[in-house]
């Protein structure tokens, strides 16, 4: 069985609608509007009022009402000429009511798209003016949008969301409108999706976080399937569940997700919705079959919430097994196995020891990323280790696991949820990045749950599954070091910066790719898995047009990174930069230099101030930009979430110039530890040079809002030190 | 699957060698019309990736009818571009724009192999090219990315359109955004045809001119060599003041006998603006009632025109519906009313019948905003783009723009200061310039009254703002959610700096646009204070951080528009504890330049400090010649606000 790519679809429709941007035909004026009917006199209290809360009364617009209905209905239809079950067919209706309450959301409403590309597509919007009359938005002027990746997706359907371009779509200036008005449409549109010959359709798994730009009064999402379709949904953090109601039609099921009268959230800073906000999720599955394999899915009618580790790993293991079936560009995947291992080969690697093995198969995969497009998935990365190990008979273990933005195993619900990695005896090998070593652990996949899974047992179906929990990394593991070194210009208004910059851990991860970018790594990449210089072999006339490849590569790059450098710490400094040169210690990328380590040298202004013939260089300021909690941050709704531990460290050596005692280090001395994390400040002075040592420690990655005061402490205390200076006197 | 940083395409095309090696080989082998030239301007211009070895364009005239029925000019243009990489691997974009004016016939793109050029593609890529700012217009483009292997690498562009009416044919520019070798702009004019060719900034600039007859045409040509590239550099001055250009100018031609009118005078183009103002098809009668309700109760004249003025400001959001003629063609009162809608043109009609149903001399009237350097005096249709009303009121002359949000009755937007307004009369017309401001008229006045209390700075700090800085101030904060507007507020106490917090915000009556706008609240300096050795060190002295963007480097190739004349004028005192003094005060800095100056001094009187400072910029344009004057200045004025204020012990 194989997935289908729902993405393909668009390439079907953009030939048949190439046509200029032009103005609505006033033929299905009276189309459209009629369509839409039936919509408005459908029973509905949560849209009969237009006023708002008084609570709401400062913000600038109230969702009043928020109703999305999609029924999927596979069509059986057989005609004389048409052969029978070839579509799902999706209606949906969406009703929508806002209050808007100053010019800003008067002007995010200005214009209005709806979809007119079926026939019994409808649309219409109505105006509730302060004074109590009610006008019908006149679509007469509407025009073609050319592109419909350019609708907001607000205004997009469904199934246009899920398949993207190709369905028409307008959009009209909404006339008469002012603060006050209160506005509301209503849309119904016809969608079909030939799935002739596709047994099972899994569509886009949707994540519905409860809290909107503007506070909501009624949100609700009702989906109507045949008994051809599956329903399953999982609600978090506190936000309603989707229920089971009887559906109007016999033969349909109906799932409906309430929510009520819910405000924005307010939370800025060290936010992750997913684990910390009220949302639902849910998915929709078609299959024309009883037997579906490899699927994550409950009982026809139900919904199903979660799964058991059972269920979980036997669809993981189906999915995997197929995956060698799946094509990887213009090749299955099976066939990128056998053709590396057969290079592999060449290279000698029935000699090589286990070791040397797996090391060369990680970095020969490695060197396959860095010249696509995409990375690969984890399923397609963990098929392909696990294959190349297996021809040396090398024993691995599959895990499947769950990011720690999803939860635990238990919060898994879709199959893209599930997470692959690799063990092999003690060490895990997890996807690969342009830039991963073997065994270098994964920010998502910090202390996650999982299992390891085995193939079932043919005869019983019984499968072995061990629980696992994936390493965690502590903060003393995920470094970021900087050695500084400073010194003042004769023109006693610029700072000379040296900068080296030592990254471990996830550290490490976050920032090599700027690190590495516009750097040739690329090119000696072939070394670390023993692999031939891309030259033998060539004739004289290719590797001269190959050399002068890489000579144009390095010249092009070589005026490119000063560029990107300096780019980088002028954001990081917001203040004005001359960029000196970089260069790299430590490219990270081998297992023998497994730290990022790099220098930038640069001139920096804006640091000093001068108070007579006395100046105030900004010292602790070379940190860079540190955090800043305004007042509307100052008290926490959610829980906080840094995303993983981590210590910063800045040594900083300032060279006092000659004719120049330096004062004010005692007064940097500043060390706040609490549960969130430390801060300290310390300064020393030795030999003429200054010497200011910082250390800030996220000491987990996640923590109780209860922490807040913590936090702020710590943050505080940070934001406050960048901005201290030392004094330079003059000693005459 | 996720995106992952691109490696490059050089990185790429090295990958794509090692996979199939023999497309790139042959690749290798695709020859240049002149690689010496490319070589030798990959030296001289190490910015540029593609330079334009030669770009001709020819136009031809022929007549025709346009949508109106009118028999017009109608224009040919053929052009040539020849492209060449000056670095391996480079690409660009060739981009032709049309509309419903302008046809684009043929376009075509080939490539230089072997000796000779071979046709690719015989048709673009075809987009809209309506701005965010526009809901509908009929403007379009058709392009092609083109690819250069090597240094030397060619392809040519041809490109054939017709512009139905030629008054549509307005400018010409000789810049392009490459590095052009050679670059030839040729009218072939038939002798039934009176044109002119405007020679506008032509002075430094080497461009030939030629003009043959020959067989009942009169061939002009015009070619510029060794062109640098056209570069977008932020608040350049805009090009119609700097670059070289060609106004076409079609006067008049001959038709069976007949001498049909062009555009010979400015009386012309009135004539021609005038005719498409009365085809807006205005119905004033559902105006009256609205008026009659806007100005109830208002017994002073300039009441009632404010109340009109206001609510076109207030109720008529800017929506710009341009396709054809629509786009010169006002949309008619009734249709604006109703909606609500409507942009420059449609405001600027409503507001003049809603000002003459009211019983005011107001006049629908045409304009170029200040990005068009022209004199209403050159006949042309490159000379207006945007609409305002004209008011006769109390022997004064008003001019109301619509489109202007929060602008006061009798002030008007910097863009349109000082240009030339073409105002409708019936079958005459008047031109009048809109008055200029001066900095002080548009002033940012800061008082601020800090006092240092055991190492805490406090205080309060109260912002003014005049002329088009209030306009400025009111467009941003009243279009804001209310949600944001409160930290909006604080933000302008705070100067943009994050080392301060502001708090107990007070303003004046932002409802009333016409009031000077007062923010006031207490701020917090204390982080700012530095504390050394028993010493305190404060800077009271808020830079406009805005200015360090205005500091040229070494490539910046012309001046800078700053858009407004300004008047930043400070007041801040600082007083401490009777038991401290203050020490090494900042000296006194005067800089006095045509354009802009600056002055600021400290004064300490006992135990209080006060800074007076006033920075004016005088004059929007910053010309290149001027640089090194402006970096002086500028570099004196931060150093100047580098000084923090000694607090020692008595």
């Amino acid at each position: 069985m194989k997935k289908i790519l729902l993405i393909i679809l668009p390439l079907l429709f953009t030939s048949l609608f190439t046509l200029a941007q032009g103005v609505i035909d006033e033929d299905f004026l009276d189309v459209i509007e009629k369509n839409a009917a039936p919509l408005w006199q459908q029973a509905a209290p949560q849209f009969s009022s237009n006023s708002t809360p008084d609570k709401y009364n400062k913000e600038s617009a109230v969702i009043i009402g928020f109703k999305r209905e999609l029924s999927i209905d596979k069509k059986s239809k057989a005609g004389f000429l048409t052969k029978g079950e070839r579509s799902l067919i999706f209606y949906e209706n969406i009703r929508f009511k806002i209050k808007l309450n100053d010019k800003n959301a008067v002007n995010a409403f200005t214009e209005f798209y709806f979809r007119y590309s079926d026939k019994e597509d409808g649309f219409s919007a109505k105006i509730y003016k302060n004074n109590g009359v009610t006008s019908n938005v006149n679509l007469s002027d509407a025009v073609r949008v050319e592109s419909s990746s350019s609708v907001p997706e607000f205004f997009k359907s469904f199934f246009d969301q899920e398949v993207g371009g190709g369905n028409r779509y307008y959009k009209v200036a909404i006339p008469d409108l002012e603060p006050g008005d209160v506005l509301e449409y209503v849309t119904i549109t016809k969608s079909k999706l030939d799935v002739r010959g596709n047994g099972v359709v899994q569509f886009s798994p949707q994540y519905e976080l409860c809290s909107k730009k503007y506070p909501i009064l009624f949100n609700q999402i009702a989906i109507e399937t045949d008994d051809k379709s599956y329903f399953k949904a999982m609600s978090k953090n506190g936000a309603p569940e989707f229920k089971k109601e009887t559906s109007a039609n016999s033969d349909f099921f109906r799932y409906v997700f309430t929510d009520n009268d819910r405000p924005t959230e307010k939370d800025i800073n060290f936010i992750n919705a997913y684990r910390n906000q009220p949302f639902t999720k849910f998915q929709v599955i078609y299959a024309n079959k009883e037997d579906v394999k490899g699927v994550l899915i409950g009982a026809k009618g139900e919904i199903k919430k979660s799964f058991t580790k059972e269920e979980l790993a036997r669809r993981a293991w189906d999915d995997y097994a197929q995956t060698g079936d799946y094509y990887l560009g213009g090749a299955t995947v099976q066939a990128y196995v056998n053709s590396i291992w057969n290079d592999l080969k060449k290279l000698g690697a029935k000699d090589w020891t286990e070791k040397e093995y797996i090391k060369n198969v990680y970095y020969r995969l490695r060197n396959m990323v860095i010249f696509r497009d995409n990375y690969l998935s984890d399923q397609t990365a963990a098929y392909l280790f696990g294959s190349l190990l297996f021809q040396k008979d090398i024993k691995s273990d599959l895990i499947i696991t769950v990011s720690n933005n999803i939860g635990e195993l238990k919060d898994v619900l879709f199959d893209s949820e599930i997470r692959y990695v690799t063990k092999v005896g003690k060490d895990y090998y997890y996807n690969f990045t342009d830039h991963s070593n073997p065994g270098e652990l994964v920010e998502s996949l910090l202390a996650s749950e999982g299992y390891i899974i085995q193939e079932p047992e043919k005869k019983t179906g019984n499968q072995s599954i061990q629980p696992v929990k994936l390493p965690d990394a502590a903060a003393d593991q995920n470094t970021a070091l900087y050695e500084i070194n400073a010194t003042l210009n004769a023109d006693l208004n610029t700072l000379t910066v040296s900068r080296t910059s030592t990254y471990k851990g996830i550290s490490k991860n976050r920032n090599i790719a700027d690190a590495m970018k516009y750097t040739t790594y690329m090119l000696n990449d072939y070394k670390n898995y023993g692999g031939n210089n891309p030259t033998d072999g060539m004739r004289e006339r290719e590797e001269e047009e190959y050399n002068k490849m890489l000579r144009t590569m390095k010249e092009r790059y070589a005026e490119d990174k000063p560029k990107f450098v300096k780019q980088e710490l002028q954001n990081e400094f917001s203040k004005k930069v001359t960029y000196k040169n970089f260069s790299i210690g430590s490219d990270g990328r081998t297992l023998k230099t497994p730290e990022l380590k790099f220098t930038e040298e640069f001139e920096l202004q804006g640091m000093v101030r001068k108070a007579g013939k006395k100046l105030l260089i900004n010292i602790p300021g070379l940190v860079g930009s540190q955090l800043q909690f305004k007042k509307e941050e100052r008290t926490r709704n959610t829980d906080i979430d840094v995303s993983y531990a981590r210590a910063l460290g800045w040594k900083i050596n300032f060279t006092v110039p000659a004719g120049y005692t330096l004062e004010g280090l005692p007064e940097l001395s500043t060390n706040i530890s609490n549960e969130i994390g430390t801060y300290s400040c310390t300064a020393t002075q030795a030999n003429g040079v200054a010497t200011i040592e910082i250390r800030k420690i996220y000491k987990q990655a996640t923590f109780s809002k209860a922490k807040w005061s913590d936090m702020l402490a710590f943050v505080d205390a940070a934001f406050n030190t960048s901005f201290k200076n030392v004094l330079l006197k003059p000693t005459k | 699957m996720m995106n992952k940083y691109k490696i490059g395409n050089i990185a790429a095309g090295i990958f794509m060698f090692l996979l199939l090696g023999i497309i790139t080989t042959i690749s290798a082998q695709v020859s240049s019309p002149d690689e010496g030239l490319a070589v030798r301007y990959s030296k001289k211009y190490k910015d540029d990736d593609v330079m334009l070895k030669s770009s001709y364009q020819f136009f031809t005239f022929d007549k025709g009818k346009n949508a109106l029925g009118d028999k017009v000019v109608v224009v040919e243009e053929n052009s040539e571009y020849e492209y060449m990489g000056l670095k391996k691997y480079s690409n660009t974009v060739h981009p032709e724009f049309y509309n419903k004016f302008i046809e684009l016939k043929n376009f075509k793109r080939a490539m230089y192999y072997g000796s000779k050029y071979i046709t690719l593609e015989k048709g673009g890529y075809d987009r809209s090219v309506t701005g965010d700012d526009i809901f509908f217009d009929d403007s379009r483009v058709q392009f092609y990315g083109l690819r250069f292997s090597d240094i030397g690498s060619a392809e040519r562009v041809t490109v054939k359109k017709i512009y139905g009416d030629g008054k549509y044919l307005t400018r010409l520019f000789f810049h392009t955004p490459y590095p052009t070798k050679e670059r030839i702009i040729e009218f072939k004019v038939p002798d039934w045809l009176t044109v002119d060719f405007k020679k506008m900034n032509f002075d430094g600039y080497k461009i030939e001119v030629n003009e043959t007859k020959k067989g009942g045409y009169t061939n002009y040509v015009f070619i510029a060599n060794e062109l640098p590239a056209y570069k977008n550099e932020y608040r350049r001055i805009g090009r119609a003041t700097t670059d070289p250009h060609i106004v076409v100018q079609i006067k008049s031609f001959e038709s069976k006998g007949e001498t049909l009118k062009g555009f010979d005078k400015v009386d012309d183009v009135y004539a021609w603006n005038n005719r498409l103002y009365l085809m807006a098809g205005n119905d004033k009668e559902k105006l009256k009632a609205t008026v009659t309700k806007i100005t109830e109760g208002k017994t002073k004249d300039v009441d009632k025109i404010k109340a009109i003025y206001y609510w076109v400001q207030d109720n008529i959001r800017y929506i710009a519906y341009e396709d054809g003629y629509s786009g010169y063609i006002p949309s008619s009162v009734q249709d604006v009313f109703t909606k609500k809608y409507g942009d420059c043109k449609g405001m600027a009609n409503l507001l003049t019948e809603m000002l003459k149903i009211a019983g005011y001399n107001a006049h629908f009237s045409w304009i170029g905003t200040r990005a068009l350097p022209y004199s209403q005096s050159l006949p042309a249709l490159c000379v207006n783009n945007h609409a305002i009303s004209t008011l006769y009121f109390d022997n004064k002359t008003y001019f109301l723009d619509g489109t202007e949000k929060y602008v006061p009755f009798g002030e008007n937007a910097f863009r349109i200061q000082g240009k030339e307004v073409m105002i409708a009369d019936g079958d005459k017309f008047q031109i009048i310039a809109v008055p200029t401001t001066k900095a002080d008229d548009n002033k940012i006045f800061t008082k601020a009254d800090f006092t240092l209390d055991n190492e805490t700075i406090k205080g309060k700090v109260k912002v003014l703002l005049t002329g088009n800085q209030r306009t400025d101030f009111h467009q941003s904060y009243q279009e804001l959610p209310s949600t944001s507007q409160e930290e909006y507020l604080n933000d302008f106490l705070e100067f943009g700096n994050d080392n301060l917090v502001a708090t107990n915000v007070k303003t004046s009556d932002l409802k009333n646009r016409e009031l000077t706008v007062s923010i006031e609240g207490d701020i917090d300096l204390t982080n700012s204070v530095n504390t050394i050795s028993g010493d305190n060190y404060v800077g009271i002295d808020f830079f406009p951080k805005t200015l360090d963007r205005f500091l040229p480097d070494e490539k910046r190739i012309e001046g800078y528009d700053l858009d407004d004349v300004i008047k930043f004028e400070d007041e801040i005192s600082l007083t401490v504890p009777v038991n401290k003094q203050f020490t090494d005060k900042p000296e006194n800095l005067e800089i006095k330049k045509d354009g802009y100056e600056f002055k600021g001094e400290y004064t300490v009187t006992g135990n209080k400090i006060v800074l007076k400072k006033t920075l004016a910029i005088k004059n929007s344009i910053i010309k290149k010649s001027d640089f090194e004057e402006w970096k002086k200045f500028l570099e004196s004025v931060k150093e100047f606000n580098k000084y923090l204020i000694t607090i020692t012990k008595k």
